[in-house]
């Protein structure tokens, strides 16, 4: 490449494509050699077009593995003007309308869209001024060039709020650059629909798009889920964009619903499944594509209920359990994130979830599956397992505790989290048999311990919760933490809970805890009123700003205050508050009146307060 | 209104009166979602306790408004029914009308809502029940100050104004579950 013929240097930098081309590998060490160097210089104005072409094709091929692109990073400075220029030049040209023209411009804009791999570099490109020289490339009529920009602007702006927020603002020709998307996302060449739709579907992930939201939903949405019929175009692509898009946006999945996305999804499954057998298709397709289908399929129903009712009307619990038994890891988890979605929804738990015959599968994979699928699956297992699921009890048949506690000791830290959310769950309304099961083999030191302030924030919460449920709503729970812990770790327990330095859910937990043991007997509430920092916690959180938290502190304080002093005399007619004494030196009362005296506190906690009064106010015989 | 609670009340028609109780299964105010269990006692012979799973459209949320618009009830069913709760009248005249928008307000009292069975608990199969009828709907408002619900039965065949009046079962202790 440093010979002075230029032929020779054709030829040596075609040679550097082909090689690039081949694989991944070698396109790496080809980086290694510090191939890109001699190849960026051949790039600069005024080279030949034939070496410049060549040389952007070269380029190209090398910066198309995600591991190039990012090793590219020193000489991403040096490229981005080399790259512009050749657009600016070409477009200033007469000669515009010339294949080979349009070949050099889509190929540097191919490579400025491979450049942006990270939010710096993005920027880098955003700040050359690249956007207002791409926009008018998307009305060239050149299905390439158009494809080419499309995908450079999908680059530039995936999940970069500032610089969709740039795009949505940009003009040519007085049609914004979201109508010009638009329009293409109803153009004839499916390729073009498909990365008409990841650009919007940019726009719409950042909140961005404004506006044009609802055309968005009109147009991208059926666009996509018609390209999934294509052949002309990446279904794998197709499926991708289609999850993209309906991230977290129940409007953008009722629409994606509407137009049969969840249905054609779940065809496609039974499709795969079909070709199971056959010898001439492409498995390892196939397995990418299933499990992309599951994962688009389970972000489509994560939110509403209308569409999880549609993917079980389609029969995909069915395909569930097929997949939870499949031979390949990225299959079960994503089957199982799906499932996790899908029975987020009370009727579905209640009627055809317990028919499916999921339980055993998914029983199945949260004790023998790799770590990757025992997070999603204990991750569905938590939505099985409130009261009005069926499948609680069957799971509970199953051995369901033994296993939750062996996930106790594992290292990923989701499944440990996961595997106490499902006691958290579990306890809501169970049987005192089964609660004593759980207070036994989950054990109370080990929840003590996993409220210690250096353990994981993700455990403590879900900690705090077993420990709130275990007390709440029965008579045995709360004797069997005072008689495990004692009145002294108790206290301290708590006081940890409710230091200033736990988070907010942890705090509702232990405020909630608190009431819940202090409600029960006059002996659970002594050592909680007797400590003057616990107490002091507990009555400084009735002012806080967070209703939950405001709400569970004046829980605690009607149950404290709820329990009656004995009356000593037969002529005695009142009974006050066994621990008056201890509210007024804090001043509890005066805090509630002047509570009730706030305008601007909101009803659940007003009501809280009056209720929370009227344990002050003696009653009458 | 949350999770796991419960209220209990009648159901009567002015000439009988029929024990209910409602237990809420899973209550999200920010999706928003409600749903749970009611059940009446004494309906049937055949049933002497039907329970069945019900979820809430709650107006002013999630694109719901007054005017229902399904389940054969025109916007004069609405206006009647609505009509019953004093707390409705300010909006009698107008909440059919193109420009009226009603958001429900974490600061309100009222909370307005339509209650739909839509099956039978446990046996969710069973499409007919002699006697019982579940085809309808309630609309129903939720009094936060006094945690009492009331509500009125609507189904084209069935007896009209049959009214539902709840109070809230006080709790003391509490947990919670999340999904």
């Amino acid at each position: 490449m440093e010979d002075t013929d230029v032929q020779i240097r054709i030829q040596a930098t075609a040679i550097i494509s082909s090689l690039a081309h081949k694989d991944e590998d070698t396109a790496k060490q080809l980086l290694d050699e510090d191939v890109m160097g001699p190849l960026i210089t051949q790039i600069m104005p005024g080279t030949d077009p034939v070496l410049m072409e060549a040389s952007e094709r070269a380029l190209n091929a090398l910066l198309g593995y995600t591991s190039t692109r990012i090793s590219a990073e020193e000489h991403t400075s040096m490229i981005i003007p080399y790259l512009l220029s050749i657009i600016t030049e070409a477009k200033m040209s007469p000669r515009m309308y010339e294949m080979r023209v349009h070949a050099r411009v889509e190929l540097a804009v191919l490579i400025l869209g491979k450049l942006c791999v990270t939010e710096a570099r993005q920027f880098m490109v955003a700040n050359t001024g690249a956007i207002d020289l791409l926009v008018p490339l998307l009305l060239r009529g050149y299905p390439r060039l158009q494809i080419a920009t499309l995908q450079a602007f999908s680059a530039l702006s995936y999940e970069n709020m500032e610089i969709c927020r740039a795009l949505v603002t940009v003009s040519h020709k007085d049609r914004s650059f979201s109508a010009i998307v638009l329009e293409l996302a109803r153009h004839q060449d499916p390729a073009i629909r498909l990365h008409a739709c990841l650009c919007l579907s940019n726009l719409s992930r950042m909140r961005v798009a404004g506006g044009v939201s609802h055309d968005i939903q009109n147009i991208a949405v059926p666009a996509l889920v018609k390209l999934l019929h294509c052949t002309e175009v990446d279904r794998l692509q197709v499926i991708k964009a289609l999850g993209y898009l309906c991230h977290e946006d129940a409007d953008i999945q009722l629409a994606a619903k509407g137009a049969g996305a969840i249905s054609d999804l779940i065809k496609i499954l039974t499709e795969i499944e079909g070709q199971e057998g056959d010898d001439f298709v492409d498995h390892e397709l196939n397995i990418l594509t299933m499990k992309a289908v599951f994962l688009t399929l389970g972000t489509i129903v994560s939110v509403g209920e209308e569409c999880r009712t549609n993917a079980v009307e389609n029969k995909v619990l069915a395909h569930l359990v097929r997949a939870m038994g499949h031979r390949d890891n990225g299959i079960k988890a994503a089957a199982c994130l799906c499932t996790q979605y899908i029975v987020r929804s009370v009727p579905i738990c209640r009627t055809h979830v317990p028919e499916s015959g999921i339980l055993k599968p998914l029983l199945g994979l949260v004790r023998h599956a790799t770590s990757d699928v025992q997070v999603t699956a204990t991750a569905a297992l938590i939505n099985l397992l409130p009261e009005f699921s069926p499948l609680r009890f069957e799971a509970l048949k199953e051995g369901l505790i033994d296993t939750l506690v062996q996930l106790f000791d594992v290292e990923n830290i989701l499944i440990r989290r996961n595997a106490l959310w499902c006691v958290r769950n579990l306890l809501c309304k169970i049987n005192d048999e089964t609660r004593m099961e759980i207070i036994d083999k989950v054990d109370i030191e080990r929840l003590f311990k996993l409220l210690n302030p250096d353990e994981e924030l993700l455990i403590r919460e879900q900690a705090a919760g077993v420990l709130q449920n275990i007390t709440a709503e029965n008579d045995i729970g709360a004797p069997a933490i005072f008689e495990r812990l004692g009145s002294e770790r108790l206290v301290e327990l708590l006081k940890r809970m409710l230091s200033p330095r736990a988070n907010t859910a942890i705090h509702i937990h232990g405020l909630y805890l608190a009431n819940n043991m202090a409600v029960l007997s006059e002996s659970h509430c002594d050592p909680i009123i007797k400590d003057r920092e616990l107490i002091q916690a507990i009555i400084g959180y009735a002012t806080s700003s967070v209703s939950e938290v405001s709400i569970g502190s004046l829980w605690c304080i009607t149950s404290l205050a709820s329990h009656k002093k004995a009356s000593e005399a037969e002529t005695e007619d009142a009974e006050e508050p066994q621990y008056l004494a201890e509210f007024t030196e804090l001043g509890v009362q005066l805090m509630l009146e002047n509570m009730l005296n706030d305008s601007s506190l909101c009803l659940g906690v007003r009501d809280r307060v009056k209720g929370c009064l009227d344990c002050f106010i003696p009653s009458e015989d | 209104l949350y999770s796991g609670s419960r209220f209990s009340g009648t159901q009567s028609n002015g000439v009988r009166s029929y024990i209910v109780t409602v237990a809420l299964k899973y209550v999200d105010m920010g999706v928003p979602e409600l749903c749970g269990h009611f059940t009446i006692c004494g309906l049937t012979n055949e049933l002497p306790k039907l329970t069945t799973y019900f979820d809430a459209q709650i107006v002013g949320t999630g694109g719901h408004t007054f005017v229902t618009n399904q389940w054969d009830a025109s916007v004069d069913t609405d206006r009647m029914h609505w009509g019953f709760f004093s707390c409705f009248r300010q909006y009698k005249s107008r909440f059919d009308s193109e420009h009226f928008e009603y958001r429900l307000a974490p600061t309100d009292r009222y909370i307005f809502m339509r209650w739909k069975e839509r099956f039978v608990v446990p046996n969710y199969r069973l499409n007919r029940i002699n006697g019982a009828s579940y085809e309808g709907f309630y609309y129903v408002c939720y009094d936060r100050v006094e945690s009492t619900i009331t509500g009125y039965y609507y189904h084209k065949e069935s007896d009209h104004y049959q009214c539902l009046k709840l109070t809230h079962a006080k709790q003391t202790s509490f947990a919670h579950f999340e999904i």
